[in-house]
């Protein structure tokens, strides 16, 4: 049945609110143990005491013995029979906890074995008290009532001094519950809590059918027999309480000659009784009863409150309870409100002014509104804080260390969900302080510090964030040892570690598994811990620090969000719809404007990256990934990248061209490029957005449950204008875009695997001031320096002798779309190889030859006079083609066939084969450009495997490969039956006259050295020529 | 008052029971009136990329934000892009599961039937478990004087596109 239920759990809420100070206020105790302060014992007593009645009450037999028991040992410090010194109190905090542990699962507390922690207090209790009290506390009073039948209770002979000592009456009230209810309309809690604010409950106990009320009511009438000590008289108090006067049997103690009773004084009280008793069905707390009850009270505002609740004075509550629904409704609605005040507020004609003065009124009252609700949420972090003053003494204890803890910043106020969910991160890392942290008194003496360790924990507002800092004073974190433990979990190799900053070792302990106790403890050093801490910060979008200095102290710092509820956020345009970016999130905004559009954004394999300082920043771009629901693959993520790369190249064509047309000037405004620099951890990734919108405040709400699997978004809003727009996650949207974060890290490794099976030597040089570019050093005859002012211009051609031939100078500036040369006294002159007239590139700055496998990239970023990109050294790096260059500089000195040629190439179809990449796309490269159809093998396997698939007009093949070389391939391919007359042109950086026979006894029509293009062209299209002509 | 009669009503739904009808596609099906919030003109949604086919988008029906489908693209039937002004969204309510609504081409009229008049798939189908009745889209159809009526199950409707994203 519910009301039991709810009856219960009314208890458990009050007697937990009882305990709520009882720690805190024995820990008080603790420290005045010579002169103890009455009131803060008086208050455990009372909380207990009340715990132990209604536990009774309830038929919870296990939490009332034990709190019984723990009642006793705080009697006798309130009479002063003992002092709280630490022992008392140690027990009495166990028992405390052990009640609220039984609280918390009270429908099994009766099941709880507290005989231990009894016998404890038992043995606390009998511990050197004087003999006299004693002998009271052991012997047991019998109660009789006025006809001499026993009570069936039974009080200490210590405890029926002490009530008497308070009230004068002691009765026995059988209350019928079922009568009760039905009759008086009380409930069973009501009752009590009534009967509480006329005396005091010393015990109850239920009706021997009914001893557990868990089960639900049996059936008849349910007794409950409550041993009662008051100053009532009996009348007054049936009066007073509203129930049958026979309820109420009056007792007094066996021995009739037990001192300190007056035998009766009913007379005295109904001098004042009845002069109330017409007040009592409004106002049960008269003068009289007001007058004990504040002596009772005492201070503790809160009890009083309590107790207003179930009389039904009308004082006034400074708290209640409510449910948290309740207050998230509340939530809601302000929020709506939020939006009719907008809509209100934009309709409202401003010239006039009541309407005006109206609109403004409604929009402070709005805001005062929802800023009142937001604070319902909000408790002061001293609420947790409070509890680390007992964790930091019960653990300073077990370690056999002085510790002290001091609390800053206990009134800052956070969001009630954060401070839950801070609870267990907080005290493991309080618990590291105390454990890791602060030495034992012998060690700190000899470091030279104060014999007692101290504990800091601060909390103060800061840009709108909470920061939390946990500090202590003691031997610090030695990063020696941080290594040597990661050395020995294998968390990190030698060579990584000695890379690592010092700061960066620290924040090594957050990994998981990583533990710095030199023995486990049961404190802390089972190495799960700090990885968790961070982990649960983060989920509260909170971010974590570790700072520390050997023999000092160390430090945590952290800083939280206010509240989970309402977050800031970023709102960015992509398609005309809002999408929110959590401000926890966000780094930065980079803007780029124009041309920086196309030369700042690099590819790198199939990713756009964006050099943001010293770091390759990943891009992606929001509208394509919205648009495609799977993951996106290697292959989708090039396609992105080759889309915008055209796209950039036509728009900086058109802005180039834009000087003769006049209506593509117009269209040719200023373009930008908008990323968002997000960050998840350490990484950062660039989210492209058409536009960047305001800042707001918003309410998150959670996805659909339907919708709970898209992990790109974290939840929805509905923003000012009553439109809904949705909060994207960072890191789904991280992970749906398969963002790299180590793209230079991964290339370059990648690149060096390959490099150790296949070479290829290039010049890194440079030109301008920002790019970085590169040529195959097999194709440079050689360099040559010069001074700048050796140059010579005719026209505006520039030319320079070398060797008493004069040799056209290009500059890369003229022919590919990048910044400028930069001139120095001092230039350098690449001379190409295999070119009948004489030209080279003027360049500023050689940087480097580089050994790497080049694996050019031609889709991402493509402009004539490129053969295409690659990454080397985690820089983009452009490839010089320098045929087409001086093709365009200088179309005289090349016949017609190249270009013109092109239509009657198409169709032709090559096959291609060779094993170095760099070499295959750059013939590859040029054969297209030239229109034939290229298709390509690695070795000559796949070369027959591809010639038996498709037919080809020639074939190109390389000589030494792995698997099958070109010898072999070719004397393959003459054994086939149909294809001896296939015509085929070896290519190969092999030039003797003994390659040239064994190639040509393979079956090679034609030889051709690496690489001079041009001969290769017309050697190609002779090939193709005579078969033409031999088919005519 | 309002809500009073309904509950009336409740009561002897064995036999008699109201259907909030509406047009998909040229055809009429309904759903258990009791189980429908309101009927809200359509209004501009927000899409969400990346949900099923049948998810229209979010929208805010006073401060509460609604998931609205396409009952179209659920029922099978081909999605219209063009959309007239007599489009609008029935919203459930929140008893039969997290906000939401669906998107149809025109509100009918409510519909009294008797309990007799539906022929429930599961008479037709005997061997079907309750929970495979729970999952079907349509619990029945009734012939109306003119028309058939398809009594649809508003509480599988989510479950479509719920179990629609799992065979993904």
């Amino acid at each position: 049945m519910d009301f039991e239920k709810s009856i219960i759990e009314e208890f458990v809420t009050e007697a937990k609110e009882h305990l709520e100070t009882v720690e805190d206020n024995l820990m008080q105790l603790e420290g005045q143990a010579d002169n103890p302060d009455q009131e803060l014992v008086n208050n455990v007593f009372r909380a207990v005491h009340t715990v132990k009645g209604s536990a009774g009450f309830l038929g919870l037999a296990t939490l009332a013995g034990l709190a019984h028991t723990t009642e006793t040992l705080l009697s006798l410090i309130r009479s002063g029979e003992r002092k709280p010194d630490s022992k008392s109190v140690d027990v009495l905090l166990q028992s405390v906890d052990s009640i609220l542990a039984m609280l918390d699962d009270v429908e099994n507390s009766n099941d709880r074995d507290v005989s231990e922690l009894i016998g404890k207090l038992q043995g606390v209790i009998d511990l050197d008290i004087s003999p006299e009290a004693h002998e009271s506390l052991d012997k047991q009073v019998e109660l009789e009532d006025t006809q001499g039948r026993p009570s069936g209770f039974e009080i200490s002979d210590h405890e029926f001094n002490d009530l008497l000592n308070e009230h004068e009456f002691i009765y026995v009230i059988k209350l019928n519950l079922t009568e009760l209810s039905e009759k008086y309309q009380k409930d069973p809690i009501s009752a009590f809590n009534q009967l509480k604010n006329l005396g005091d409950v010393v015990e109850a106990k239920l009706d021997p059918r009914a001893h557990d009320l868990r089960q639900g009511l049996p059936e008849g009438p349910l007794i409950n027999e409550v041993l009662f000590a008051t100053k009532l008289s009996r009348e007054a108090l049936a009066n007073f309480f509203g129930m049958p006067e026979e309820w109420i049997e009056q007792f007094k103690k066996i021995e009739p000659d037990q001192a300190g009773q007056p035998p009766d004084t009913t007379a005295k009280d109904m001098e004042t009784a009845p002069k109330e008793v017409s007040e009592v069905e409004t106002a049960p707390e008269t003068k009289n009863l007001d007058e004990e009850q504040s002596k009772w009270d005492g201070k503790d505002r809160r009890s009083e409150d309590k107790r207003d609740k179930w009389g039904s004075s009308e004082r006034r509550r400074e708290t209640i309870r409510l449910k948290l629904g309740v207050l998230d409704e509340l939530m809601r609605l302000a929020g709506e409100l939020v939006l009719v005040r907008n809509q209100q507020m934009m309709s409202v004609d401003k010239s006039e002014p009541t309407a005006r003065a109206n609109a403004q009124r409604l929009d402070i009252v709005t805001t005062e509104l929802q800023e009142t609700i937001m604070a319902t949420r909000m408790q002061p972090i001293g609420n947790l804080f409070n509890k680390f003053t007992r964790v930091v003494r019960d653990l300073g204890k077990k370690l056999n260390k002085n510790i002290e803890i001091t609390i800053a910043g206990s009134e800052v106020e956070l969001d009630n969900t954060i401070l839950e969910a801070l609870s267990d991160p907080l005290t493991h890392l309080v618990r590291n302080c105390c454990d890791h942290g602060v030495e034992s008194p012998e060690q700190r003496i000899a470091a030279g510090k104060d014999p007692t360790g101290q504990v800091k924990l601060r909390a103060f507002h800061e840009s709108g964030q909470i920061n939390i800092e946990i500090e202590d004073d003691g031997k610090g974190i030695d990063l020696d040892v941080i290594r040597k433990k990661a050395l020995e979990k294998g968390v990190k190799t030698e060579s990584e570690l000695a890379s690592l900053s010092d700061k960066d070792v620290l924040l090594l302990i957050l990994t998981p598994s990583f533990s710095t106790a030199d023995k486990l403890s049961d404190v802390s050093g089972r190495g799960v811990g700090m990885d968790v801490v961070k982990t649960s910060i983060e989920e509260l979008g909170g971010t974590l620090d570790i700072s520390s200095s050997l023999g000092k102290g160390s430090k945590v710092s952290m800083r939280l969000p206010l509240t989970l509820a309402i977050i800031p956020c970023l709102f960015v345009m992509v398609d005309e719809h809002r999408y929110a970016i959590p401000q926890a999130n966000l780094e930065e905004l980079v803007c780029l404007y124009d041309e920086d559009i196309i030369t700042k954004v690099e590819c790198a394999g199939s990713r756009e990256i964006y050099r943001l300082r010293d770091y390759l920043l990943p891009l992606v771009r929001l509208n394509e990934v919205l648009e495609r629901p799977e993951p996106l693959s290697e292959s989708v993520r090039s396609e992105i990248t080759e889309k915008y790369r055209q796209k950039q190249l036509e728009m900086s064509q058109r802005s180039a061209g834009s000087d003769g047309d006049g209506n593509e000037a117009g269209t040719g405004s200023t373009q930008s490029l908008n990323i968002a620099v997000l960050k998840i951890g350490v990484n950062r990734f660039g989210l492209i957005v058409d536009r960047v919108l305001e800042t707001e405040e918003i309410v998150v709400k959670p996805m659909h449950p339907s919708l709970k699997h898209l992990k790109c978004y974290a939840g929805a809003t509905v923003m000012g204008d009553g439109r809904v727009a949705l909060i994207l996650d960072v890191q789904g949207l991280a992970q749906h875009a398969e963002v790299a974060f180590e793209v230079s890290k991964a290339d370059t490794t990648d690149l060096e695997l390959k490099a150790a099976a296949e070479h290829q030597s290039v010049l890194l040089f440079a030109s301008g001031e920002k790019e970085q570019f590169a040529i195959p050093l097999p194709l440079i005859r050689r360099i040559e320096t010069l001074s700048i002012d050796r140059l010579e211009k005719i026209g505006n051609k520039e030319y320079i002798t070398i060797d008493g031939v004069s040799t056209r100078v290009l500059r890369l500036e003229e022919h590919l779309n990048v910044s400028p040369c930069i001139e120095h006294e001092k230039m350098y002159l690449i001379l190409p190889k295999h070119c009948r007239n004489q030209f080279g590139i003027l360049v500023s700055r050689l940087i480097d030859s580089y050994e790497t496998t080049v694996d050019l990239n031609v889709e991402t970023y493509m402009e004539e006079g490129l053969l295409g990109t690659t990454i080397v050294s985690g820089k983009m790096t452009l490839f010089v083609d320098m045929d087409t260059m001086i093709r365009k500089s200088e179309p005289s000195w090349f016949d017609n066939r190249g270009f013109n040629s092109k239509a009657a190439n198409a169709g032709k179809r090559i096959l291609l084969v060779e094993d170095t990449p760099f070499y295959q796309q750059l013939v590859k490269g040029f054969l297209k450009s030239e229109g034939y159809e290229v298709t390509t093998a690695d070795n000559g396997q796949e070369g027959l495997d591809m010639i038996d698939g498709g037919e080809f007009d020639v074939i190109i093949s390389d000589i030494e490969m792995p698997v099958m070389d070109g010898f072999e391939f070719m004397k393959n391919l003459r054994a086939g039956t149909n294809q001896n007359d296939l015509p085929t042109i070896a290519l190969t950086a092999l030039n003797s006259d003994e390659d040239r026979d064994k190639a040509r006894e393979a079956g090679f029509d034609r030889y051709e050295t690496k690489l001079d293009k041009e001969q290769l062209l017309n050697t190609i299209s002779k090939v193709l020529d005579s078969i033409a002509t031999a088919k005519t | 008052m309002k809500s009073a009669s309904i509950d009336e009503e409740s009561t002897d739904s064995a036999v008699h029971k109201q259907l909030c009808t509406f047009w998909l596609s040229g055809r009429l099906f309904g759903v258990d009136i009791l189980d429908v919030k309101e009927v809200h003109p359509k209004v501009e949604f927000t899409p969400i990329y990346h949900a099923p086919k049948a998810v229209r988008g979010y929208v805010n029906i006073r401060g509460q934000i609604h998931l609205i489908l396409d009952l179209r693209s659920v029922m099978g039937f081909e999605t219209l892009d063009e959309t007239s002004d007599e489009n609008c969204l029935v919203i459930f309510k929140s008893r039969v599961a997290e906000p939401f609504g669906v998107l149809v081409d025109k509100i009918g009229d409510v519909v009294d039937i008797d309990h007799e008049q539906v022929v429930e798939h599961k008479e037709q189908k005997k061997n079907l478990s309750d929970a495979d009745y729970n999952h079907a889209l349509t619990s029945g159809v009734c012939q109306l004087k003119d028309v058939l009526l398809v009594v649809i199950n508003s509480r599988a409707i989510l479950k479509s596109i719920e179990s629609g994203t799992e065979e993904k």
